[in-house]
């Protein structure tokens, strides 16, 4: 790391990291959040962390015609920053889209402190390795009572055989200020570990829309741990879709710290043979007249695994609590899909609920696309398809149709 | 008179807080190894192979670590507990046998004689021995047997070894070991083929012993057709010292039977209850818990049904109250291991006064199953800003034709509701009554109607004071 030329701060901070790690042993299966996913079998440190010198030098320039209708775009291909740009306006009023490592200066106030909050809260080696390790990744800041409507784009390409990639993403919203942020994982069939983190800061009445794409190749692990933490009146909507990977293990929490505040966590994940995909949210809600709602929902096809651990948990100050959690699981094959939906209230005044259905696609709703001349596989994908329909609906085109065609390359691939 | 009622029951208002000077025959000294396994095993006068049994548990026991979820039970402390008294030296077969100070406990607890005319058989349990047991006559005649677990050991051997310990095996858990290793009293029923009992059998338990545990063992086999209603209550009188209770339940349905039993837990509010439950459901059997956690310090008890055989049923009906002090860690399991079975888990919890109360379950459905049906639901009710509700039900499911769900909800007393009654003229505290029993009356209703008053009594005990 020391190549880096990184501020002093950033090298403490991932000094605390590696003391914290060394103390620290690898999950293992009686720690109940990885009961159902077993990673004594693989040794994360056999993975090579990219060579500084296939880091950035520099930001490369501008280059304005590629983004798209996007507010500004950042990509990254193996840890390199192969493409940065921000519109023009948008930087002129203080927006800032930059790789992570160029804003540690700039913005080591907030940084640090998202950062030093995040490593206090990380309860597990992955966690905290990745605050001792990060490789790359990208800062937004959009100052307050900006509300921007086209997306940022955050790419991140990975591949390398062998190759260990942590890459990191912050994002902090000033007062009031709105933005909708897409972030992508692609990959190819290099097997790699990713093990990725996510700051998400919403300042009162900030806004944030991030979608959240996963369809890393088919013999990557990837580990990710995002924390959101929304202050009063806040708005967090987080969508999360997952795709690839051989073992997938995530967690989402956020905090609700301020009276008044949302979150909105949706997830569809597709999940078949030979991958393991584990699922976790948490919504914490810290203060009174909050509302949260997650919703996830899976198919898994034939010799996949998935497992879905939902939490509620209600601080006992946080009166007014209104706060719900399903998960639907469509198991297409003979499959093992696993939901743990959890509840732990401390307080009276909520309202709070969760529901889990598992089943299978409706033979009615078959025999009738089927009787209609339908192929058995095309009326399997069209109903598949339907399944995620009401989740997709809220996400952004260009989002959606990205989703959309991989479930149906797997469904085609299932068949 | 609102502000005047109490926090919580007054400790010297409880009638069931009260105890008599021990007068057990025989004790083991404190603490547990080898020698108190033996001396146990001696003073049962058993068969070598229950003792081998005892001493392998023995050492499971020692091996095992503590659960490191659920329940806090880091004051435990085994060195410092009694693992075996005998209150009398023999089996008494008539009540007016009984001794005059067990009697008069038996009394304060309600089993007035009165009521004995509705027991098929009591298997009243006072420390860790039965000491009164009858059987109705017709019973016998039909070839069910009720006995204790060690009568049952001495005079059935061949259908104990056949069954003991096979739906829980001592390695089961740690409390399932200990349990394996010191067992004493209980229940063994075997009910013949084709043989519906039409009247529940019925047993008490109490302690009675400072720093005593107690560790019965219940194995019930309902042969092919059959059907047997079993009820266990159990009520403690108050020490200082935590007291352990653990118990180990198992019930084999065997094809065409039906078996429900039902339990009211009432422990006083220092004893620990961890419990293992379990039953098999064998093809077209129907297996159902009723279980009701009012009492004790900490529970953890998930009373679990094993669907083995095509047709099989299971359900369980939970309830749960933890009032100040007390968590009740509760819940119940369905494993599905055979196509064509259907499960239904209801759980309700009322948390007051700083409880917490625990729903923990697991539905669970095996590899290459079809038409399997499962459905789980959870209620909860806190009554105030101290208590606490959690919810952790594990869905396992590895199947792909199979329909589960699951909902659960957690709420407070609804001000509609309350203001609604109290416009009709009834107090705060009437009124959250009302709306408490209407939660749990689904429940109640599957209650044999002396339990359902009981409950309710209970219940009633339990909300005074809980407003103003």
């Amino acid at each position: 790391m020391a190549e880096r030329h990184e501020p002093v701060w950033m090298r403490d901070l991932r000094a605390k990291a590696k003391e914290r790690f060394e103390a620290m042993s690898w999950p293992m299966t009686s720690d109940e959040e990885w009961r159902r996913t077993d990673v004594s079998g693989i040794n994360p440190l056999s993975f090579a962390p990219r060579s500084a010198s296939a880091a950035p030098a520099g930001a490369p320039t501008s280059r304005v015609g590629e983004r798209n209708g996007a507010a500004g775009v950042l990509r990254f291909e193996s840890g390199r920053l192969v493409d940065s740009s921000v519109s023009e306006e948008w930087k002129s009023r203080g927006v800032r889209l930059l790789s992570l490592d160029e804003a540690l200066e700039e913005f080591e106030k907030p940084l640090s402190d998202i950062l030093d909050e995040a490593l206090d809260a990380a309860d597990d080696r992955f966690g905290v390795w990745h605050y001792a390790a990060w490789s790359h990744g990208a800062f937004l800041s959009v100052p307050r009572g900006l509300e921007i409507k086209e997306p940022f784009i955050m790419d991140f390409s990975e591949s390398g055989d062998g190759a260990l990639s942590m890459p990191h993403v912050v994002v902090s919203l000033g007062e009031g200020a709105r933005a909708a942020v897409i972030q992508r994982f692609r990959g190819s069939g290099d097997r790699i570990l990713c093990n990725a983190g996510l700051d998400l800061l919403l300042s009162d009445a900030a806004g944030l829309d991030y979608f959240e794409a996963q369809d890393l190749g088919s013999q990557s692990l990837f580990f990710r741990s995002a924390r959101a933490r929304g202050g009063r009146d806040s708005s967090l909507k987080h969508f999360d879709a997952a795709f690839g990977g051989r073992l997938v293990k995530t967690r989402i929490e956020t905090g609700l710290a301020g009276r008044g505040a949302e979150a909105y966590l949706d997830g569809v994940y597709f999940c078949r043979e030979g991958q393991h995909m584990d699922l976790r949210t948490v919504q914490r809600h810290h203060s009174p007249q909050a509302t949260s709602r997650a919703y996830y929902k899976g198919a898994v096809a034939s010799g996949g695994r998935t497992v879905y651990q939902g939490l509620i948990e209600v601080d006992e100050g946080a009166s007014g609590t209104d706060a719900y959690l399903t998960n639907r699981n469509l198991i297409l094959e003979a499959a093992r899909s696993d939901s743990i939906p959890t509840l732990k209230i401390g307080n009276n005044d909520v309202r709070c609920s969760h529901g889990s259905t598992t089943g299978r696609l409706n033979e009615e709703e078959m025999f009738y696309l089927e009787s209609r001349g339908l192929a058995r596989a095309d009326a399997r994908e069209m109903l598949v398809v339907g399944y995620f329909e009401d989740l997709l609906a809220r996400a952004p085109e260009l989002y959606r149709e990205g989703a959309l065609d991989r479930i149906r390359s797997r469904m085609a691939l299932a068949a | 008179m609102k502000s005047q009622a109490p926090a919580t029951v007054d400790i010297g208002e409880y009638q069931h807080g009260f105890s008599f000077p021990d007068q057990s025959v025989f004790k083991t000294r404190k603490g547990l190894d080898e020698g108190v396994v033996n001396a146990i095993s001696h003073a049962k006068n058993e068969p070598e192979w229950m003792r081998q049994f005892r001493l392998r548990s023995l050492r499971a026991f020692q091996k095992k670590s503590m659960p490191n979820w659920g329940a806090d039970l880091s004051d435990i402390n085994f060195d410092d507990l009694y693992y075996y008294a005998r209150p009398t030296d023999e089996q008494k077969k008539s009540w007016d046998d009984v001794p005059a100070y067990i009697k008069e406990t038996f009394e304060r607890i309600g089993i007035p004689e009165a009521e004995r005319k509705f027991l098929a058989g009591v298997g009243a349990q006072y420390d860790s021995e039965v000491v009164y047991h009858s059987i109705k006559e017709d019973l016998a005649k039909k070839g069910v047997i009720f006995t204790d677990p060690e009568t049952a050991v001495r005079e059935h051997p061949d259908v104990v070894k056949q069954y003991f310990g096979t739906v829980i095996p001592y390695l089961d858990n740690k409390f399932a070991a200990l349990n394996s290793a010191v067992w004493s009293g209980g229940s063994f029923v075997y009910v013949p083929k084709g043989v519906k009992v039409d009247v529940p059998l019925q047993a008490y338990f109490r302690i009675n012993a400072r720093s005593f545990g107690q560790f019965e063992r219940t194995l019930i086999i309902a042969d092919e057709g059959s059907f047997v209603h079993y009820i266990e209550g159990c009520t403690a009188p108050i020490y200082a010292t935590e007291s352990l209770h653990s118990a180990v339940v198992e019930i084999i349905a065997l094809p065409g039977s039906r078996v429900r039993y039902t339990t009211i837990q009432n422990w006083s509010n220092d004893v620990y209850n961890l419990v293992t439950k379990r039953a098999l459901a064998h093809k077209d059997a129907t297996v159902e818990w009723v279980d009701g956690n009012i009492g004790s310090k900490r529970t953890m008890k998930y009373p679990s049904i094993y669907l083995v055989g095509e047709g099989a049923h299971g359900e369980v009906l939970s309830i749960a109250f933890a009032g100040k002090g007390q968590e009740q860690d509760t819940g119940g399991k369905a494993v599905h291991a055979a196509s064509h079975t259907s499960s239904i888990i209801t759980a309700k919890s009322i948390s007051k006064a700083g409880g917490v109360a625990t729903y923990r379950g697991l539905l669970k459905v095996n590899e290459g199953l079809h038409d399997v049906r499962s459905r789980v639901v959870c209620d909860a009710l806190i009554l105030d800003e101290r208590s606490r509700s959690n919810t952790f039900p594990y869905m396992e499911i590895n199947s792909d034709k199979v329909s589960s769900e699951h909902e659960a909800r957690v709420s407070k007393i609804s001000e509609e509701q309350l203001f609604y009654l109290q416009s009709r003229g009834m107090s705060e505290q009437e009124a959250s009554l009302m709306i408490v029993n209407g939660f749990l009356d689904p429940l109640v209703k599957q209650l044999p109607m002396e339990y359902a008053v009981e409950l309710n009594r209970l219940i009633e005990l339990e909300m005074e004071g809980t407003v103003g």
